[in-house]
């Protein structure tokens, strides 16, 4: 191995012992040991909710780099708020909540799709907050985004990472399949 | 061939390093002493244990670097060496439990009373790793150091 590779091998080190450490959260002993906490709840985003909201938005927006001078233009977000709540459009958001407090976000809309008769879901934005991680928010707010796409006769739901997105992608592939497809950009 | 790291090659060990970390800190995050403690059987390692092993195992590895970059540059390997670069940048393959055996000098031997004091500690010596991953100009790529289980991959290891 050259040192550059060792370099590397640092990183898939880290990798390795944090899926063993996984493994071991999944034993049912390590359950017994787990301490109770309050369930998660996922509900439809309602139009109060925006102050709560908001700041998971911005968070969600500044993962991707959209931040400082490259943050979304502040009409962009209004427009995607209003939508949530204009009947004639397709987009939709929920929020989860634990005792209470909004701790993560989904947005979601649907589609044609040349290959279904129903529509396509795509999963487009999903956030929480860093304390609540590896705490099932994130699961139980793509297990509601299934749950709602079926009832709308959907076959398909979808989304899109980052190759980095590690903590994510341990997630992403319990619930579904990386089929290998990548995806190219053209802004206009 | 250049032997200093190419700007991507930075890049990808730099995003790499901070998102494995990334994916550890999310692991055990929440988890108590007493679950951090917990093993379903004798002889396996518990949580405090591969976090220790981790917070010790960054200089561990930045001392091979340094140790390979103390020897002779062997230019000669390089591009089959290269060829090997696929198996560091895709998602894991862990190995069977018990196959990869750390090394003495890396091994817990509980000297973090808790987890927090594992944790702050490997937060720190992942700082300096991602550092030397973004400041180094030395020639990683023309030295070798050859690892236990995986082999030298050399031109004449395969």
């Amino acid at each position: 191995m050259d040192c550059y590779q060792w370099l590397m091998a640092c990183a898939l080190h880290v990798e390795s012992h944090t899926l063993q450490i996984e493994a071991l959260k999944a034993d049912p002993g390590y359950a017994d040991k787990k301490p109770v906490s309050a369930p998660i709840q996922v509900r439809p985003i309602t139009e109060v909710d925006y102050a709560a909201w908001k700041p998971l938005w911005n968070g969600y927006n500044a993962f991707y780099g959209r931040k400082d001078e490259s943050a979304l233009a502040d009409e962009i977000t209004q427009s995607t708020w209003q939508r949530f709540f204009d009947p004639a459009e397709p987009v939709f958001a929920m929020v989860a909540e634990r005792e209470g407090q909004i701790v993560g976000l989904v947005h979601y809309l649907f589609h044609r799709s040349t290959i279904f008769i129903g529509p396509t879901c795509y999963l487009q934005d999903l956030f929480t907050l860093p304390t609540e991680r590896g705490r099932g928010a994130g699961r139980a707010l793509i297990e509601a985004v299934c749950q709602q796409a079926k009832d709308a006769g959907a076959k398909r739901v979808y989304w899109h990472t980052q190759d980095s997105n590690a903590a994510g992608r341990m997630l992403y592939d319990k619930v579904a399949q990386h089929r290998g497809f990548i995806v190219y950009t053209r802004d206009l | 061939m250049d032997t200093r790291l190419t700007a991507d090659e930075r890049q990808i060990a730099i995003d790499r390093l901070t998102s494995s970390r990334d994916l550890l800190l999310c692991a055990v995050r929440g988890v108590s002493d007493t679950q951090a403690a917990f093993t379903p059987e004798r002889g396996r390692w518990t949580i405090l244990q591969p976090v220790e092993h981790l917070a010790i195992g960054d200089p561990g590895l930045l001392r091979r670097i340094q140790r390979g970059l103390s020897q002779p540059a062997q230019p000669e390997l390089m591009e089959e060496v290269r060829q090997k670069d696929h198996r560091f940048k895709g998602g894991l393959k862990p190995l069977p439990r018990g196959v990869n055996k750390a090394p003495e000098d890396v091994l817990p031997t509980g000297q973090y009373p808790d987890l927090s004091q594992a944790i702050a500690d490997f937060k720190k010596n992942r700082a300096i790793t991602i550092e030397f991953a973004r400041q180094t100009n030395d020639e990683l790529r023309s030295h070798f150091v050859p690892h236990t289980l995986l082999g030298p991959w050399t031109a004449t290891s395969g």
